[in-house]
């Protein structure tokens, strides 16, 4: 078979500007920095040393063949950085994203570089936690409570499953649109209506779910009885439940809440508390 | 029950593999470090699912609005302890509940022995950060990357995998037997302790999701369906996110979007 030796050379410049949308590069990419975040998070970096180790495996792709402009590649990257790993993969394909161009056009100077990762860290990492850590993650768990409290392994599955369902697509999604839309994307992510309303949105679930499984897992009960009179009452059955199922739990459910919220106590103090009160509690039949 | 060599290696690299990021990286990392997750993996170790699932349900209970931002905790360390303390009291206790007190209770003692175990940790990553910065300087990046696994996975084979398996098989006669030598008050009153201590997580998560006091309103919905009138909590999450998405769709006062949604 003839070779075809009219095809024209791919220049070094249209290869560079020809890997924002080359998705072998882009996946290569993703899942070196899916496990790069992982590993040596420290307290004087934080997770510095992945956004450094993600340029380290871009090096051939944006310097191929030249060590020097490699090492200083990974060099000015080796400082510290921290945010919320999940909506964060954006800054990583941001900052992979202008690598490609101060590689391609040598136009996009280290400090803007490191302005732009540092000035989107926190406004990200706000959005992150509170959308990761503190609602979506705290909901599917008490969802998973819910399927497994009486020990069916369901919960457990559901929880994994979903997780990686709604993380890979998000993850991969925004670490996507870093390195293809640059700061633009970023600017949208953190301005648009849409994170407010699907805050809310989340929200509402989460106290909706988190009202069911209080009542599916706290169990609190008294065993005190009194006798009015020759007839033995029991306060539980008689009483508590009488006005409403589960209300002695919930007022021990809101009495802790208060401490929380009200009394701001921490969680240790609580805990330390809860001890004494379980051991009078016991003691006096006071609690069951 | 008894924990067997084979289930105590097998804890071990479980415990390991969970705190090392090497499951799948970060899509997993944050999900495997949950009591939930941990109890699936010692339930199929174990060979008893059931009594697992219940104990990693309480234990979850109470870490549910546990959260780790700027590498700061905000409860007590129990990611490793969880991997002896839930087995063993599996072998200690006669029942589900029982095994949940005791779970908790050994997992909550030894967050003393894990919270240093972790700062000595970060002290030895503090190094090996040091370690992958000579190799980068060097120009020796390959290296470097490699560095950065070497020293991640070794400590977390020797801060979680090999301390697990060694308490695994050690701790669990001497606990056995200290279980079996206290007095039944002790039991109650830790039996107690623990359905108290269901309250805290799931408090701890409604302070941070309450906005104002109407919004009592939505919780006492969701526990009026589900103690009230006995539906289960599958059901509710169906019927909440059909009021979530209720909300998501009347909160859009028109205003556009670059996404256009």
């Amino acid at each position: 078979m003839a070779v075809n030796t009219n095809m024209p050379a791919v220049s070094n410049e249209e290869r560079l500007a020809g890997l924002k949308n080359d998705k072998k590069f882009i996946n290569r990419m993703f899942w070196w920095l899916m496990f790069h975040i992982t590993q040596l998070f420290t307290m004087e970096r934080m997770m510095g040393c992945s956004m450094a180790m993600m340029m380290a495996s871009a090096r051939e792709d944006l310097y191929p063949g030249d060590p020097e402009k490699q090492r200083d590649l990974v060099e000015r990257h080796m400082v510290f950085f921290n945010t919320q790993q999940g909506f964060g993969s954006i800054i990583w394909g941001i900052c992979l994203g202008m690598e490609i161009e101060q590689a391609r056009t040598g136009e996009v100077p280290n400090d803007i570089i490191q302005t732009i990762k540092t000035a989107l860290a926190s406004p990200i990492a706000g959005i992150g936690d509170t959308l990761w850590q503190i609602l979506f993650t705290p909901i599917l768990l008490s969802i998973g409570i819910g399927l497994s409290s009486q020990g069916s392994p369901l919960g457990a599955i559901v929880v994994i499953v979903v997780y990686a369902a709604v993380n890979f697509p998000l993850t991969y999604t925004l670490f996507t649109l870093g390195i293809r839309a640059g700061v633009d994307g970023a600017e949208t992510l953190i301005g648009s209506a849409l994170k407010d309303r699907l805050m809310l949105a989340v929200e509402t679930l989460g106290i909706i779910i988190v009202g069911g499984t209080v009542g599916s897992m706290v169990n609190i009960r008294t065993a005190l009885e009194f006798n009015i009179n020759g007839v033995v009452v029991n306060l539980q059955e008689q009483v508590f439940d009488a006005i409403y199922p589960g209300v002695f739990s919930l007022i021990c459910f809101y009495l802790t809440y208060w401490l929380i919220k009200e009394k701001k106590w921490s969680a240790m103090k609580i805990m330390l508390v809860m001890l004494a009160v379980a051991a009078v509690g016991y003691f006096t039949k006071i609690l069951a | 029950m008894q924990i067997t060599v084979l289930q105590a290696i097998l804890l071990g690299i479980a415990s390991y593999a969970y705190n090392s990021g090497i499951l799948g990286g970060w899509i997993f990392l944050n999900i495997c470090s949950r009591p939930l997750t941990i109890a699936f993996a010692i339930g199929l170790i174990m060979g008893d699912m059931k009594t697992a699932m219940i104990i990693g349900c309480v234990i979850q209970a109470l870490y549910l609005g546990a959260t780790s931002i700027g590498g700061v905790q905000s409860m007590p360390a129990i990611g490793m302890s969880m991997f002896f303390g839930i087995p063993i009291a599996m072998a200690a206790s006669s029942g589900p509940e029982e095994a949940a007190a005791l779970a908790l209770t050994i997992c909550l003692a030894c967050s003393a022995i894990e919270t240093p175990l972790k700062s000595f940790g970060n002290i030895v990553k503090q190094a090996a950060l040091h370690h992958v910065d000579s190799f980068v300087h060097r120009n020796k990046l390959k290296q470097a990357i490699a560095a950065t696994y070497i020293w991640q996975q070794g400590l977390c084979f020797l801060m979680y995998g090999l301390p697990v398996m060694l308490l695994a098989l050690v701790g669990q006669d001497a606990i056995i037997t200290m279980v079996a030598l206290l007095p039944p008050w002790v039991t109650g009153v830790i039996t107690t302790f623990t359905s108290l201590l269901r309250t805290l997580g799931f408090g701890l998560l409604l302070a941070g999701l309450l906005k104002n006091k109407a919004q009592w309103f939505l919780f006492l919905f969701g526990f009026a369906l589900v103690k009230g009138m006995g539906i289960s909590v599958l059901s509710l999450t169906f019927i909440g996110l059909g009021i979530a998405y209720l909300v998501f769709v009347l909160s859009d006062k028109g205003e556009t979007t670059k996404l256009g949604v």
